[in-house]
Order: structure tokens, then sequence, then C-alpha cells
């Protein structure tokens, strides 16, 4: 399990280089610098300095290793002052320039558009996702892009073309959050189309059943593909600063429900509790990584742990303060 | 307390409206989106019901700031009549020797009784007798205890003989002691044959401690001589003189009641008035501040100089000067001008401390030294003063300085008045204005306007065209508000008669009575409206504070934030 690094700077909370980045990735900052497609260069360019490497090899300019020649090798691979020294025939391999396919799976759910007072949810989940696709693409990493709602499948499909960003930019910037999602049916959607294993990043509230939340994750896991799961959750969500009478609508379903605040706080709280350690729980029995963000955190923490889950290719645990 | 736009009060029916409204919206609860309800339980509907308010200091604040913006709309005010208060009175009865004659001794007896009998069932009285030594029959408590308490005690005298000597010092001590911290207006009536005895040390004290003297005579040298009759005077209001004339017979007692008003004509009207052959002389006679009243019962010609019994009778005439203007310069001098009845022919009116000012201004532009003088003018109580404000014109905005100022009270004053002024008709040489001093180049600087029996006394710039700047929009309204206040009722036209002559370097030229209507001196007080939403202003901005800053409060604390 990978400790995240302490990157949850908020602004003006910590000192050092490290916060200072932090303070400029946060996402009030990034809401003033404009489109999403700016706010991703910004994002990354000001975050990364170094490349994430290919789990795959092949032949290129970074030595892997020998091994002995089969047959089928192109022979202009085979290292001809090995045959003179020994006698036999070996082929020098090289790391591969393979590129990685990453499927972002944002959640636009009516649930997405809460908006207690910070950025909101899906604004900060479409921030996240185009700054991964532009990380992605700056490294020729194939990357699409696929909306989970009651509007039927919209997806960008996998591509390292220069307008692929463009794409992805525009989809999102016409998507308004509404209507119930199901996670689970998404998943297995994406699993139709996506054979190839790559990286499966699901940016989502997760308000769905666990049952299907863990089918889905385990099915995308049997196929080989690895999960890193952003659970978006408002500050309003977690502390539930509410008082008196008030009437709660819910922004999937339209029901609504006359509650007391004052006195419900401790009850929510507490289920809310339990339902972050289930889905916690949950991804971590089907492999998957899961990192909670709420709206108001630096994008630095969940770029650090897309490099460091695509790196270690390891479970990602980040204590939720 | 009553007001001015009853109607107003209405408006405490919206009141109603923020918690009509606090109830309605907390009933439902506002609603708020958000993006599940899998973690909220339904609160049970009692949680929500009717009996619990959310925020009841806020509801209370807006509540009240309606009430009291209600309030001040219906303009409360209080009214203040002289007399109305509650009196207190001490009898002090003479048994002493001097009274010896069964007859004169009865005449007090039931004269004390007939004062008892005047009073009213509301007001307190004391009884006090004295001869050698003195004695509280009663205490402050309703005539008809105190008359219950003096016949007990009369009856168990009769027979006994009176203690030589005369307490009278005592008895005035004691009658002044159970006067004392009594609230409303005090009086002493002192019923004795006044001989032998300096009862003037008493007097003063009395005055000093703003208690009325009121005497009732009982002359024993005309019984003594026989005479069918008895005189006893009275002058406790300061204001008339009376006398009451009791005529025996063997059918009973008469009473007659001869009564002057006190002022300056007196010794005139009295000349002839009464010499009438009803067996009573009057000799009035001037000395100082005083007059001497030398009263003689005589059933046969002459006037026998021994039997006449005198009174000393202070002038306590109040005159009361209204000082209108906003001209603190004026007002400063007529002050000190009427302090020291050096000046707008008051002379010849009254004892000094018995002038009274009755400032009329809002001293808005006064000098500090101007608001000493009217402050240690009104200190000394010779001075009050009043503001008036004109309603509706911008002056609502001066009530603040006005109090500052340390008013008395305020007059509210309407424009739809100004007509009542031009009917007064006090500029010079209008009818019933009667100019009593004047400015150094010849205008009218005082003026006496009377009415009835009301008398005004006006000042600058009422009696001229105003000549400050600006004064001209409202000052002359508040005049008028005045002036209906203090006139209540139409002054009646009269025949124009010229105006006295002018003396050109006369700063203060008393105008001579002349062929001018007897007037009475007594001014009747007027009914003060006494402004109470003064409070109000301050406490309305407060509970709007109050409210907005609850309310942001309130704001944060709830959703959305």
């Amino acid at each position: 399990m990978i400790r995240a690094p302490a990157l949850r700077g908020r602004p003006g909370s910590s000192s050092g280089a490290a916060a200072s980045g932090a303070s400029l990735l946060d996402p009030e900052t990034l809401t003033r610098i404009g489109g999403l497609e700016l706010v991703a260069r910004h994002v990354v360019q000001g975050f990364l300095t170094g490349l994430h490497r290919s789990s795959r090899r092949g032949f290129s300019t970074e030595f892997e290793q020998f091994r002995p020649y089969t047959q089928g090798d192109d022979l202009k691979h085979v290292d001809w002052k090995i045959f003179a020294r020994t006698d036999r025939y070996f082929v020098k391999e090289y790391e591969a320039d393979r590129n990685l396919e990453t499927c972002l799976l944002l959640d636009t759910s009516g649930s997405m558009g809460f908006q207690g007072g910070g950025v909101g949810k899906f604004r900060f989940a479409a921030m996240l996702a185009v700054s991964l696709a532009y990380l992605l693409l700056r490294q020729r990493d194939r990357v699409g892009l696929c909306l989970m709602g009651d509007r039927g499948p919209a997806a960008i499909p996998m591509g390292c073309r220069p307008g692929q960003l463009t794409r992805i930019v525009s989809l999102l910037e016409g998507v308004r959050p509404q209507g119930n999602a199901n996670l689970g049916r998404e998943l297995e959607a994406l699993l139709r189309r996506q054979r190839r294993a790559g990286l499966v990043v699901v940016i989502s509230d997760l308000y769905d059943t666990p049952e299907a939340l863990g089918n889905g994750l385990a099915l995308l896991r049997q196929a080989g593909h690895e999960v890193l799961v952003f659970h978006l959750l408002d500050a309003q969500e977690v502390e539930f600063p509410f008082h008196g009478p008030l009437e709660f609508v819910d922004m999937e379903t339209g029901e609504s429900r006359a509650v007391d605040a004052s006195q419900a706080r401790e009850d929510y709280r507490y289920q809310l509790k339990r339902f972050l350690e289930s889905t916690e729980d949950l991804c971590a029995a089907r492999g998957a990584s899961y990192l909670r963000l709420d709206t108001a955190a630096s994008l630095v923490v969940p770029l650090t742990v897309f490099l460091a889950a695509r790196a270690a290719g390891q479970r990602v645990a980040i204590p939720w303060r | 307390m009553a007001l001015i736009h009853p109607l107003a009060l209405a408006l405490l029916g919206a009141g109603l409206a923020p918690l009509l409204i606090h109830l309605l919206v907390r009933r439902r609860g506002r609603r708020l989106v958000f993006p599940t309800l899998r973690f909220l339980v339904a609160s049970p509907a009692r949680r929500l019901s009717l009996g619990r308010l959310t925020h009841p200091y806020l509801l209370a604040a807006r509540i009240l700031v309606i009430a009291v913006l209600a309030l001040l709309l219906a303009q409360p005010y209080g009214t203040r009549t002289p007399g109305a208060e509650r009196t207190s009175s001490v009898i002090v009865l003479d048994q002493s020797l001097s009274l010896q004659a069964e007859d004169s001794r009865q005449s007090a007896r039931k004269a004390a009784r007939a004062a008892l009998a005047e009073l009213g069932p509301e007001q307190l009285a004391a009884v006090v007798v004295y001869q050698g030594t003195a004695q509280v029959v009663a205490r402050l408590s309703t005539p008809a205890a105190c008359l219950e308490a003096l016949d007990a005690t009369l009856r168990g005298s009769t027979d006994g003989a009176s203690s030589p000597g005369s307490a009278h010092g005592a008895a005035g001590l004691l009658a002044l002691r159970l006067l004392q911290g009594q609230p409303g207006q005090r009086q002493i009536l002192w019923i004795s044959d006044f001989r032998g005895d300096d009862f003037e040390s008493l007097r003063r004290r009395a005055a000093q401690s703003g208690i009325s003297w009121r005497t009732i005579s009982v002359s024993q040298r005309a019984l003594a001589n026989d005479a069918p009759a008895a005189v006893r005077m009275e002058q406790g209001d300061g204001r008339r003189l009376r006398l009451w004339v009791d005529r025996f017979s063997d059918e009973g007692s008469r009473g007659e009641e001869l009564s002057w008003a006190l002022d300056a004509t007196l010794p005139q009207r009295l000349e002839g008035a009464l010499q009438d052959g009803r067996g009573v002389e009057v000799d009035l006679s001037s000395e100082g501040a005083f007059y001497r009243v030398a009263v003689a019962l005589h059933p046969g010609d002459a006037v026998d100089a021994d039997d006449a019994a005198s009174f000393r009778i202070p002038l306590r005439t109040t005159v009361r000067y209204a000082v209108l203007g906003p001209d603190p310069e004026f007002v400063v001098q007529a002050l000190q001008s009427a302090v020291r009845v050096n000046g707008l022919g008051l002379e010849r009116w009254a004892d000094p401390a018995e002038v009274q000012l009755l400032v009329v201004s809002d001293l808005a532009s006064a000098s500090p030294e101007v608001k000493r003088e009217v402050a240690d003018a009104r200190r000394r109580g010779v001075a009050r003063l009043l503001g008036g404000a004109l309603r509706w014109q911008g002056v609502h905005r001066r009530l603040a300085r006005l109090h500052g100022a340390g008013l008395e009270s305020l007059l509210p004053v309407t424009l739809h008045e100004r007509p009542l002024l031009e009917s007064v008709a006090l500029q010079e040489p209008k009818d019933s204005a009667r100019v009593l001093a004047r400015f150094e180049d010849g205008s009218a600087a005082v003026v006496l306007a009377s009415s009835g029996g009301t008398e005004i006394v006006l000042g600058f710039p009422l009696t001229g065209p105003p000549r400050g700047p600006g004064l001209e929009s409202w000052f002359p309204s508040l005049l008028e508000g005045l002036v209906r206040e203090l006139i209540p009722q139409a002054l009646p036209s009269q025949a124009v008669r010229p105006a006295p002559a002018r003396r050109e370097s006369a700063l203060i030229e008393p105008t001579p009575p002349g062929d001018a209507p007897v007037v009475e001196a007594g001014w009747v007080d007027p009914v003060v409206l006494e402004q109470e939403g003064g409070w109000a202003r301050p406490l309305a901005v407060l509970l709007l504070l109050a409210a907005l800053v609850e309310g942001i409060l309130a704001r944060r604390a709830s959703v959305g934030r």
C-alpha cells in the first residue's frame, strides 16, 4: 500500500515549494484560469517534471536485456559482437515505447452537480479528468473519456492525436450533471468497449449500490485493467453544517424529505462514515486503488497518486483528513 | 397618554406578519438540493411543529421594530394639566386664648370644617391644632377622615381650658413636616385671628418649599364689637384677593365673596369698589413688592382704624413671559431683563422671584453662553423651556438637538394653523395686542395679547418680521402652534385701537394700561403636549441594527454559507 505524499495542500496551509505549488493548483485558483484545457496545461506543466515509464518491454533506445534468438526474430536485432565472442545468437531488447491506454470514467449524475461552497463536484471532476488527459497525451499515451449518466453513453474513443484533448474538453464543457447513474452497468459497458487491458480512472461520488460497484470493479480487474477510483465529496456533504428544519431534495431522483438538520447531523455523519469505510473496503477487496477527495483539495494530490499508482501498480490509500 | 394619529396603531397588526412568515416558512422548511438522501432520515412531524421557534430573538426583534414604528407614527403624547394633580393640604387651626370668645372659636372651627368640606374626596388633608402646644389631630388622609378626627378632638376639648401661649411656630413646623416630600400641589391653610403672632418667617419657609400659603382670618374684634359679620381673607393662590363676608342673623349665616384680581390695576379697581355700603371697607397701600390690605368691618358709618385688620399680601402674581424666538441674543436679553425686572414693564407687576419665563426656542444655534444662561434660569426656577417642532417639515431631525438643549416638552406644529396667526393679530397695531416693550428702532419687542381669561406675552419675532435667515419657513408655524396651545379659544375681534406713541430712545417702555379692558393677570396654564416618542427613534435604530446583525448571524448559521 502506498501512502500518498503530503501534498494535500490548501491555500496557505503549509510552507515551502510544495505548498506554494499546491496553492497554485487549488480548485479555486484554477477556476479563475478559464477553460479546462488551459487548466490542464497549467496543472500538468506546473506539476510534472518527469515521465512515467511503460510496463511493456520493446525495442527502443533504452537497453533492457539480452535473450537468445528464436525463430521469427528480426535478424537486425541480433547482436553480432556477442556472436563473434560466443558463437551463439542473442537478441538485444530495449524498453518499449508502447502507449498506455487510459479510460477516464466520469460520473455525470445529478449528485455530481452539488456545489456547496467551492467549485462544485462536477467542475472539480472535469478539471481532474482534463488534467489527467493532458498528462497522458503529453506522454503520447492513448486516453479516452466515458461519461456515466442516464442520457446514454457518451464517450470519446481512445486516441493520442493532438485533437484528442480538445475533443475531451468540448464534451465536458457541454455536460450538465443530471439524472441517475448506474456505476455497475457503466463499468460493464466499458469492459465491452475496452478489451485491451489498460488503466481505468473512475471519478465519481459513488452513490450507487455497493453490489453494483463491486461487480463492475471485479469485472475490470478480471480483464486485466488497473482501476483507480477518485471518490469526490463536497465539504458540506461531509460536515453537514445545516441547522433547523429543511426540506432536502435529492438531486438525482427529485425526492424530497423534511428533516430537522440540527437533530439529524450526528446520524448523518455516522451513516456517511460507514458508507465511506465500506466503499474503501470494497475497492480494496476488488484490487482498485481508492482516493477520497473533497472539492477544496489541490489537484496535486490526485495527480501524484495517479503517477504513483501507475508506476507501482499498487493500491493507494490516502488517509482521510 | 394620547395619540396624535391613533389610526397608525392599526399598523401594530403588521407585527403579526413576521410571526406568520416565520411560521409558514419554518413549517415547510427551506428547500435544499442535496446529492443524496440515503443518509437522512425524515424528522418526525412533531419536531417541525409550530411550538418551537427557530430564531426567537430575531422574530421578537422584528415584531418589536414594527411595533415601535407604529408607535412612532401614532405620535404618542401626554397631557399635563396643572391643577389636575392631587393636592395635599394641612389645615392649621388656632385655638389659642386670643380666641377666647366662644363665637370666635366656633367661627374658626366652622371655617376649618368648611375648608375640609371644600376639598374633594381625592385630595389629602391633615389637621394641626395649636394653642399652648401644637398637636397633629389628623395626618394626611381623606378630608372626611380629617373632619371626623377634628370633630372628635374638638368635642373632647370643648369644656377644657386652653393652655396659655401660642405655639404657632411649632404648628407651622408640624405642617411643613407633614407636607414634606408629598407629590403634587401642597398648601397650608391657616385659620387664626392672626393677632400677636408673626407668621412671616413661616410663610417664607413655606414659599421656599414650594408650599402655597392660605389664610382664613377670624376677626375677633369685629365679633367683640358685636358686629353682625365676620370677614376672612384668602390670598393663597396669589392671583386673586378674595374676601368672604359672613353675615350672621337669627336665621343663620350668609356668605358673600368679594374677589379682585391681584395685578397692577388692583388699587384703581379697589378705589370705589369697596365703598359699597356693605359694611366692608378695604384700604390698599403698596409696600414694595407687597400690598398691605386693611379690612374693616363696620356696621355703622365710619371706619374705625382700630377695628381694621390688616393683611400683608405678597403680590405673587406670576408673570409668565413668553420669549418666542430663535434669536439667542434676545433670549439672553429677555432672561436677564426679566430676572432683574429692570425693564419690559414688569417691575410694577411682580416680585422678581415670581417671574417665570416661557422660553420657546430650540436654541439650536445658540452659543454655549446662551445655553448656560438658559440652564441657569431653569435651575433657579424662573424659566421654563419649551421647544417646538414643525411636523413633517424636517424639524423632526432637530428633535435630538432640542432635547439636547434641555427642553421640557415639545409642541407639535402644523402648517394648516397658519391662518390662526393672522386672526390672532398680534402685530402692532392690531386690536388685541398691547406693546409692552420696544426695541430701540421702535419695533415691538414684547406684546401682550389677551383673550377672555387668558393672557399671553409674546416676544420677537412674533411681534415683528422674522429677522433670522431661513426662519420664515418654519418658525412662524411653530409660533402658531404655540398660540394655539396657549389660547385654545378663538380670539374675539375687537375694534382697532391706535398704537401708543413711541419713544425714540426707549429700549423698554411700558405701555400704560389706559382704558384697556381689565384682564385677569392669572394665566390659564397651557396644556402642554409632551412628546413621548423621543425614546422611540434611538430604540428603533437599535432594534433595526440588532435585527440586521441577528439576521446576518442566522443567515450564516443556516443554509448555503
